[in-house]
């Protein structure tokens, strides 16, 4: 019968994973193909043993599903903080490490713990195209969930890298369940979580989610898996349960290629054994820096850069960071002959504080009502007691149930509105007003079904929670198993960063050195001129 | 009762700085219990930031030592490597530049006995990445050129009217003794300038250019195959310019002269496929397949030592025989001044080859097979 796929079997080629036995009335595939004795490979889409698809029907589905990709992730980069700096901001590639493993001995049996591990440069493309599987290791704001994205956009190109994938996002905060790891893609790509209202960061397909199996079981899905530090419940029995999911995914489907990224201090060695090669993201030097500051205007900055400023030469080399100081500088009038560095740029702390007080505006321009109702400081406090909370439950990255969220901005709600009696026209209990308000601001991050509330970026949660440990006593203390960017940016915001310096190096914790030289650095204490 | 230690005056008090250096050097050489393989990276990032000479020098002892002395191994490399990475990020320049020409000084690294060609080979991609490659030029390169010059000189000194092994009987011995090392030394010298400038070739143009792969088993009988070849040539020429010595042509260069040139349009394959056959085998492969790949790259690269040795020893020969015959018989200086044509030969050769690699690459490209249902290339 014509356009007929004929039967397909599994093999145990992992370069060919199907082949389409060419028996008696089979027809050669609709697209693509090449015969060798006795079978013919499929290259197009996806014929399993167990479901054929109409292939031209897929053919379109596909299309459909990369054009809603390109839409997604071509604009994005554009709308970080919209209203702020203009122009365009593409995506810029930072330099990645390859962790080479080379082999010390040539002897067969010869212990693998002899070998050496190489940095070598590569560019994360070409390490796609040289390895099935990667781990994506790198530091806050080092660009990671971007470089997943960039990823998605060249698979929307006519030539992508590697032909013949389909690009699906997921984010591992999210997983809320503890089902296995196919049920949550497909949930995933059902209902992705899309901050309500905007901007749309995953692309909804239930077509793709109702024939997922096939497309895994024929290595046709290319998975971007952001966030494995943020799986929810990471340090207890059900992120456990989650990581040996997401293990015996990767032997149950041994075609998959995936990119999984992770904070490098937080990567526990989960996923060494299915077969993922490491790449780490590196900090920008001072020539990226300088690059993409002329490419976005930033005429302030590059002054700065030019002048050698340290805290621009330290933040700048995170590109979040350095992407917050543009979003900051484009609206800065620096005052009549003031020479001095703009007050975002001394310190770390500083910095966040004016993206905050930037978002608050832009949503208050936005939400006029809810900016009335709530004196700034208030809102500031109560994102904080919620950050707070969520790191002492451990919510790091991931969503709390909306209710969660809202005993914990205040246990009074009265005490939001400052003393003022609430208007007549207040629809609802305030905190929920303040909830939609962080949302407006790009500070918090809800669905459309409002059911769960997280922060919009990790690096947010860890401000606000470093501001609530200021509020709430010492910053830190002892033996409490803080995360290093909470604490640190606690200790950077204390009025005397070098005496927590003194006290850590003083302590004798393992780690305290380490936790030491970052506060030093982002406090401004790298010196040196 | 102990007292308190005195509160620091600032962050920019020298001692608390000092502390913490001391303390991340701590972490990476001897980390306590709880601290994790990518708190010791996390480390050296940090001390690279710090723009300080004790930094500097904290990071310049893992550039020099890790590989060698940090456990686990595996970790240790990683760690060199780390810290050349901070180093070239430094943000002071400068200094960073400093340290770095003086760990890669060619001279130093002869007096110490730590040439460690690989490894210095190894950093030439991050070197050029980061726009360092003029500092390995100059520390590495320029030396080296400078050692090769001063050798010659010296022979030419030793073997000139009068000098030590200028005369006959006992000096003949000398003679015999110090030509081939002279010459053996002079091709490996040679061959290690000449191959830096192959790796920063390729580590600067070769992403752009679509050079040819060879996969598996192919590489290995390739290798094999190019090493014998490459063998047999050097030992022909090798042959053919003894042979001149009872053969002095009339007119006209001596058909070795011919046989020469080819020799180091084989350098450029010869280095590309042992990189490419030592990469593959270094990543995790085991077993019979891994040795003999690493085999068939060792061979490659004694293969392309024996071409620069014999490369300079026939080239010297005909050299020699052409001032002769011209009737300017010179030293030994003389000589090796004549040889400029063959030296100039010789560097350029990839340059020639590497379009040709380019076009073999694409035709490669244009013929392999589409990817299959999982991607693979």
């Amino acid at each position: 019968m014509s356009g007929d796929p004929g039967q397909v079997r599994a093999t145990d080629d992992p370069r060919r994973p199907f082949a389409v036995l060419a028996g008696p009335g089979a027809a050669p595939p609709a697209r693509g193909g090449l015969t060798l004795s006795g079978y013919v490979a499929v290259q197009g889409p996806i014929i399993t043993g167990d479901v054929t698809l109409a292939v031209p029907q897929a053919a379109q589905q596909e299309d459909e599903y990369l054009q809603a990709l390109a839409a997604v992730y071509s604009y994005w980069r554009t709308e970080y903080i919209p209203g702020s700096a203009q122009g365009p901001r593409p995506f810029m590639p930072g330099d990645t490490d390859l962790m080479q493993r080379r082999r010390a001995a040539l002897r067969p049996a010869a212990d693998p713990a002899s070998d050496i591990l190489c940095r070598r440069p590569v560019a994360l493309l070409d390490a796609i195209t040289l390895y099935p599987r990667l781990l994506l290791l790198g530091g806050p704001g080092a660009g990671k969930t971007s470089y997943l994205q960039y990823l998605a956009l060249q698979w929307t190109a006519p030539a992508p890298p590697v032909r013949g994938l389909l690009p699906v996002l997921v984010d591992l905060s999210a997983w809320d369940d503890l089902g296995p790891f196919p049920d949550f893609v497909a949930a995933f790509l059902r209902d992705p979580p899309n901050p309500d209202p905007w901007p749309t960061r995953y692309v909804a397909s239930p077509w793709l989610a109702e024939g997922l199996d096939p497309y895994l079981r024929a290595g046709r899905l290319l998975l971007l898996i952001d966030g494995l530090n943020e799986l929810p419940g990471a340090l207890g029995p059900k992120g456990a349960a989650r990581r040996e999911h997401l293990q015996a995914f990767f032997r149950q489907y041994p075609a998959v290629r995936a990119v999984v990224t992770c904070r490098t201090l937080d990567y526990h060695n989960e996923l060494d054994l299915a077969g993922f090669q490491t790449v780490v993201v590196d900090p920008w030097s001072e020539a990226q820096i300088a690059h993409y500051l002329q490419h976005v205007g930033a005429d302030l900055l590059l002054a700065r850069l030019q002048a050698r400023d340290e805290v621009l030469l330290s933040l700048g080399r995170v590109p979040a960071l350095l992407q917050m100081l543009i979003d900051l500088a484009a609206d800065y009038r620096p005052p009549a002959a003031a020479a001095a560095a703009p007050s975002f740029l001394t310190s770390e702390s500083a910095l966040f504080k004016a993206l905050v007080d930037r978002l608050l505006e832009w949503a208050a321009a936005r939400d006029q009502d809810a900016a009335r109702l709530f004196p700034r400081q208030v809102v500031i406090a109560a994102l904080a007691r919620l950050a707070g909370a969520m790191r002492a439950a451990g919510y790091r990255g991931t969503p709390v149930a909306h209710a969660w969220a809202v005993a914990h901005l205040a246990g009074d709600p009265q005490a939001l509105l400052a003393g003022v009696p609430a208007p007549a026209h207040l629809p609802d209990d305030p905190r929920q007003v303040l909830l939609d308000f962080g949302c407006e601001a790009t500070i918090l991050d809800t669905p459309a079904t409002r059911t769960t509330v997280r922060f919009w970026h990790l690096t947010h949660q860890d401000y606000f929670a470093a501001l609530a440990l200021q509020q709430t006593g010492p910053a830190l203390p002892a033996g409490a198993p803080l995360p290093d960017e909470v604490a640190r940016l606690a200790a950077v915001m204390a009025p005397h960063p070098e005496v927590t310096v003194a006290d850590l190096l003083a302590s004798g914790q393992p780690r305290a050195a380490l936790l030491a030289g970052q506060i030093l650095v982002s406090a401004g204490g790298a010196g040196g001129r | 009762m102990s007292a308190s230690p005195p509160r620091p005056a600032g962050l920019a008090d020298p001692a608390v700085r000092g502390q913490v250096i001391a303390g991340l050097e701590r972490l990476v050489w001897a980390p306590q219990a709880g601290v994790g393989d990518w708190d010791r990276v996390e480390a050296i990032a940090v001390l690279g930031q710090l723009a300080d000479p004790a930094a500097r020098a904290a990071l310049l002892r893992v550039l020099r030592d890790g590989a060698r002395r940090i456990v686990p191994r595996p970790l240790g490399r990683w760690l060199r490597d780390t810290a050349l990475d901070a180093l070239l990020r430094a943000p002071d320049r400068g200094a960073a530049d400093r340290a770095l020409a003086g760990y890669y000084n060619f001279v130093a690294r002869l007096l110490h006995g730590r040439l460690e060609r690989h490894l210095v080979f190894d950093d030439i991609p991050l070197l050029v990445r980061s726009g360092r490659a003029g500092l390995l030029a100059r520390a590495y390169l320029l030396p080296l050129i400078g050692l090769l010059f001063g050798g010659a000189l010296l022979i030419d000194w030793l073997t000139a009217p009068g000098g030590l092994l200028s005369g006959r009987g006992p000096q003949d011995l000398g003679i015999w003794i110090a030509g081939p090392l002279f010459f053996i030394a002079l091709g490996l010298g040679i061959f290690n300038l000449h191959q830096v400038g192959l790796v920063l070739l390729v580590a600067r143009w070769g992403r752009q250019l679509p050079l040819p792969g060879v996969p598996g088993a192919g590489a290995v009988v390739l290798a094999g195959g190019l090493a014998a070849a490459a063998a047999i040539l050097a030992l022909g020429v090798l042959g053919s310019g003894l042979a001149l010595a009872s053969g002095v042509p009339i007119s006209g260069p001596p058909p070795v002269t011919y046989w020469l040139l080819l020799l180091p349009l084989l350098v450029l394959p010869c280095y590309i496929l042992a990189h490419d056959l030592e990469a593959g085998a270094r990543q995790g492969l085991r077993g019979p397949a891994g040795i003999g790949a690493i085999l068939s790259a060792t061979a490659l690269r004694i293969a392309s030592g024996v071409l620069y040795i014999v490369y300079i020893l026939v080239a010297y020969a005909v050299t020699f025989l052409a001032q002769l015959l011209a009737g300017r018989p010179g030293g030994t200086a003389t000589v090796l001044a004549g040889l400029w044509p063959f030296l100039l030969y010789l560097a350029l050769a990839p340059v020639l080859v590497l379009p040709v690699l380019a076009g073999l690459g694409w035709l490669q490209a244009q013929w392999a097979p589409a990817p299959g249902p999982g991607g693979v290339p």
